[in-house]
């Protein structure tokens, strides 16, 4: 009994951890929060270092935090890009298309959070001890694909 | 030109091999350092710098540096030379009096070997031989440097053809890949009395590799080099020079 | 007679292959006064100031991103033999570090080089017409070949 209750402890321990993940559709647009100035060009495109994934802090796996914009009004779009972030002020915010995402071998899934429910990741980056430049690729063809938008005074 | 031939007071200040190759740690440059250190009189770091400017000032206000290789000179026993190593550059160097060059190869092919047994490279990216001479040439004011250089710069024959001074640099290549920067120099007459001038005539050439270290090519280049070198001088000098050199 | 070679070599690509005595030092000293006075290099100077400011803002915490001392000189390094021909690039600071370097004269068309300390270069371009190319170099004090085809290629 108790070895099948530990199991079972076990069981739901790992489903936590892995949470049913649901995935983004092709068909869906996203955007990615800059908050920094040297993340975009000159003349207001985004770069690529915008689109360059992070490493999780338990997982070590490179994921790229975005905002799922379907059903989004965009005050609420607006409103999340100001307040997910408390550090920085927010500079532009750059949408893109998740199949592109998806035609570079990235997958998407919702990620929400507290007080932000639209969050939502990109994972399936190259890995850290893997090619580099192949992440920047991948950044470049985001980043090609995005449209920069200023937050509304 | 003049033809080539051995020249037994040959204007060579230095003759150096440069082998680069992908980054080494510091850690290895250390260590093959202490391995050859017992061999010389002198050894210095070599430094690395930065230095800060702030927008509007003309004074650097931060330096920074760190060692990143090591200079040996002074070697108790064989020929003189230098030795200069960093994390992704091996240069052997003959300064005067430069002998020949199986001199220089040999004297440079075993540190090279000893330095691949410690440091372990992993790819040798660029393979050059630089050979920087310094001509005394007997030229009065007036007279035509071509008397003694074949490619001296060309000034506009309907301006003043006297000359004080010039750097001229070419790039160029052969058919085999190998690069060349042939630079010329002549910093003007000295002060001390002398009818002679110095003119520099350097000449670098090199070829961007991608061999092991312990490929036999990287030496078969080297070779190769040399003689691309040798070609360059003697094209660039005429018999009135040779004559001196003899 | 000379005649224009149909290779690109940038007259400041790597200045020499070192030298240990005084004549290279001075040959050295004349031929990078008379290349970094060449053409207009105003466009160049706020670049190496950039570099030093990121540097700095590092240093003093005001960015998240580390910029080691080491990468400072190996960016620095690089852009003293960058050849003048080419646009000036956008900087920013990669999380690991790495300075990266941006081109971009148009949408869809762009390089982008990582530098790391150690002279490591991971480089990604997309040159139009859905060309793309990605990979690693590693930069010894000469201006890459490879760079400059792919500057080219971009119209930069």
């Amino acid at each position: 009994m108790m070895r099948f209750l530990r199991g079972l402890a076990t069981y739901f321990r790992n489903w936590a951890a892995n949470k049913v993940r649901v995935p983004l559709r092709a068909e869906e647009s996203v955007t990615r929060f800059v908050f920094r100035t040297e993340h975009l060009f000159k003349d207001g495109r985004a770069k690529p270092k915008a689109f360059m994934p992070e490493t999780h802090p338990a997982t070590g796996e490179f994921e790229l935090s975005v905002c799922r914009l379907e059903g989004c009004p965009e005050q609420r779009t607006w409103h999340v890009g100001k307040t997910c972030r408390r550090d920085v002020a927010l500079k532009a915010r750059a949408d893109f298309p998740a199949d592109v995402a998806f035609q570079n071998q990235l997958h998407g899934f919702r990620a929400p959070e507290p007080d932000y429910a639209e969050h939502a990741i990109l994972l399936g980056w190259p890995p850290a001890d893997g090619d580099k430049s192949h992440r920047m690729s991948i950044a470049q063809a985001l980043a090609d694909a995005a449209r920069v938008h200023a937050p509304p005074t | 030109m003049a033809a080539p031939r051995h020249l037994n007071k040959a204007p060579i200040r230095e003759g150096l091999i440069s082998l680069q190759f992908e980054p080494v740690p510091m850690d290895a440059v250390k260590e093959f350092s202490e391995a050859i250190a017992s061999r010389y009189d002198n050894a210095l770091d070599i430094w690395s710098h930065a230095f800060e400017l702030q927008l509007g000032q003309a004074t650097p206000t931060r330096n920074e540096r760190s060692a990143n290789g090591r200079r040996f000179d002074s070697p108790k026993e064989g020929s003189p030379h230098v030795v200069l190593v960093q994390r992704n550059s091996f240069i052997f160097s003959r300064l005067q009096p430069y002998s020949d060059w199986n001199d220089l190869r040999g004297a440079a092919q075993p540190l090279w070997n000893l330095f691949v047994e410690i440091a372990k490279p992993e790819r040798v990216t660029r393979v050059a031989v630089r050979y920087i001479n310094a001509m005394t040439l007997p030229l009065l004011p007036g007279e035509d440097f071509s008397k003694y250089l074949t490619a001296s710069p060309q000034v506009p024959p309907g301006l003043p053809q006297a000359v004080s001074g010039f750097l001229q640099r070419i790039m160029t290549h052969d058919s085999r890949g190998n690069l060349a920067v042939v630079t010329q120099a002549f910093e003007g007459a000295e002060a001390t009395g002398s009818a002679d001038i110095t003119v520099i005539l350097d000449i670098d050439v090199f070829r961007n590799t991608q061999l092991s270290p312990v490929d036999a090519q990287v030496w078969g280049i080297l070779d190769n080099l040399r003689d691309f070198k040798n070609n360059i001088f003697f094209e660039h000098i005429t018999e009135a020079t040779m004559e001196l050199f003899q | 007679m000379t005649t224009l070679s149909a290779y690109r070599h940038p007259l400041s690509e790597r200045l020499y292959s070192g030298g240990a005595g005084a004549d290279a030092g001075k040959v050295l000293k004349l031929a990078y006064e008379a290349i970094s006075n060449l053409g207009s290099s105003d466009s160049y100077t706020p670049t190496k100031h950039e570099l030093f400011a990121m540097h700095l803002k590092s240093l003093r915490g005001e960015a998240p991103e580390p910029f080691g001392d080491d990468t400072l000189l190996a960016a620095t390094a690089f852009w003293s033999v960058f050849p003048k021909h080419f646009a000036v690039p956008e900087l920013s600071l990669d999380d690991d570090g790495e300075v990266m370097f941006d081109w971009s004269p148009s949408a869809g068309r762009m390089v982008t080089v990582a530098l790391r300390y150690d002279g490591r270069m991971s480089y990604a371009a997309r040159l139009g017409g859905g060309r793309t190319r990605h990979g690693t170099e590693y930069f010894n004090d000469a201006f890459p070949a490879w760079l400059g085809d792919l500057l080219s290629e971009l119209g930069s």
